[in-house]
C-alpha cells in the first residue's frame, strides 16, 4: 500500500513540480523500500518527457532511467548488510 | 549433526534474480519507450497545458489579499519599467529599420514569418534546459528549425517533434556550444552552456569585454542571444571568463517563434 501511495505521489510531483521537487523525491522511496523497481519506471517517463537524447561518452538515451537502476542495484547489497 | 546453510545461498540467488529484473525492465522500457515517446507526450500535454491555466489563475485570485499600498507601488514601479522600455523600444526600432535597409540594399531580405507557439512545460519543470512547445509536424515545425522569443533573440532550436508538440533545446543547455558574436569588437566567440539560461565564454585577457556587452549570432540576422553579465578573471591567467545571461528568464517563458 506505502509503495502504490509513493509511486503515485511520485508521479504527480513528476507531472506538475520541478525538476528539484521530483528528483530527490524519487529518490526517498528508493532509498526506504525493498527493491523499489517501480522507481525505474518513474525515470523512464522523466527521460521521455522531459529529457532528450543524452550524448556522452557512453551515450546515455536514458540517463534518468539508468541512473535509478544503478542507484536500486546499488542499494540491494547495502540494504541486504544494513538487516 | 548437519548444518544446513541454505539460507545464505537463497539471499545470493535472490540478489541475482532482481539484477537480472533490473537488466530486463530497463531494456524492454527502453525500447517499449523509444517508440512511445509521442504518445506519452500527446497524453501529457492537457495536463501541462492546464497546470499552466491554473497557475495562471491563481495568481489572479492572489491579487485580492494584497494590501492596496503594495499595489500602488507596484504600479508605480512597472508605469516607470515600461517608459524606460518604450524607449528602449523606439531605439532598437531605429536600429532594426537601419539594418534591414543596409540588407535589402545587398539583395537580402530579413524574413518575420515564424509559427507561434505557447510553451508548454518549461525549467525548471524540466531537468535541462529543454521547453516544450504546443506546435509540431502537423504545424510544419521540422527539426533544425531556430527558436526565437517574440521579440526577436535566439533562444535555442527544435530537436525533436510529434504530431502536435515539439521539444526545444535551449542554447543555455549544460554543455550545448553555439558560436556567436561579442558585438563589441564583432569577436568570433563560443557560448557553453551552463544551464538555467546562462552562458560561459572563454576569452584571451587581451580581449575588451563589459558588463552589458551584447552578444549576437554569427548569421546575417545578427540577433541577439544573451548580454555579458560579469567578467571573472585572476591576475595570472592567460584567459578570463566571461558569464553571459539570456535576455529573457525561461523560468517564465510562455510564447515562442519558430522561425520558418
Amino acid at each position: 500500500m506505502n509503495r502504490a501511495v509513493s509511486t503515485v505521489v511520485c508521479a504527480v510531483l513528476i507531472l506538475a513540480f520541478p525538476a528539484w521537487i521530483y528528483i530527490p523525491a524519487l529518490c526517498i522511496p528508493i532509498a526506504l523500500f525493498d527493491f523499489y523497481w517501480e522507481g525505474i519506471i518513474l525515470a523512464f517517463f522523466i527521460d521521455v518527457m522531459y529529457g532528450t537524447r543524452v550524448h556522452t561518452g557512453i551515450s546515455l538515451y536514458f540517463p534518468f532511467a539508468e541512473s535509478a537502476a544503478v542507484l536500486v542495484l546499488l542499494l540491494l547489497p547495502i540494504k541486504r548488510r544494513l538487516r | 549433526m548437519k548444518t544446513n546453510f541454505r539460507p545464505r545461498n537463497r539471499d545470493g540467488v535472490t540478489y541475482r534474480k532482481r539484477i537480472g529484473t533490473v537488466f530486463a525492465v530497463v531494456i524492454v522500457l527502453g525500447l517499449f519507450f523509444s517508440f512511445a515517446d509521442s504518445l506519452i507526450i500527446r497524453i501529457v500535454s492537457p495536463l501541462w497545458s492546464g497546470e499552466g491555466a491554473l497557475a495562471r489563475g491563481m495568481e489572479n485570485i492572489s491579487g485580492y489579499f494584497r494590501t492596496k499600498n503594495a499595489l500602488i507601488e507596484e504600479n508605480q514601479n512597472l508605469r516607470t519599467r515600461v517608459a524606460s522600455q518604450d524607449l528602449a523600444l523606439v531605439q532598437s526600432r531605429t536600429n532594426t529599420s537601419s539594418s534591414e535597409e543596409i540588407l535589402s540594399h545587398l539583395g537580402r531580405v530579413a524574413s518575420s514569418s515564424g509559427i507561434a507557439a505557447s510553451v508548454l512545460v518549461h525549467p525548471p519543470e524540466t531537468p535541462y534546459d529543454i521547453l516544450i512547445i504546443d506546435a509540431g509536424s502537423s504545424e510544419g515545425v521540422t527539426v533544425g528549425q531556430k527558436v526565437l522569443l517574440p521579440e526577436g533573440p535566439e533562444i535555442g532550436k527544435v530537436v525533436e517533434t510529434f504530431s502536435h508538440q515539439s521539444r526545444v533545446h535551449l542554447f543555455s543547455s549544460s554543455g550545448e556550444q553555439t558560436a556567436a558574436i561579442l558585438e563589441r569588437n564583432m569577436t568570433p566567440v563560443t557560448l557553453i552552456g551552463q544551464g538555467g539560461g546562462s552562458f560561459e565564454i572563454e576569452l584571451p585577457r587581451d580581449v575588451a569585454v563589459e558588463v552589458g556587452d551584447k552578444i549576437i549570432s554569427p548569421d546575417i540576422r545578427s540577433a541577439l542571444i544573451g548580454v555579458v553579465g560579469g567578467v571573472d578573471a585572476a591576475p595570472t591567467d592567460s584567459f578570463k571568463k566571461v558569464l553571459v545571461g539570456s535576455v529573457e528568464n525561461m523560468y517564465s517563458l510562455r510564447f515562442v517563434l519558430i522561425s520558418s
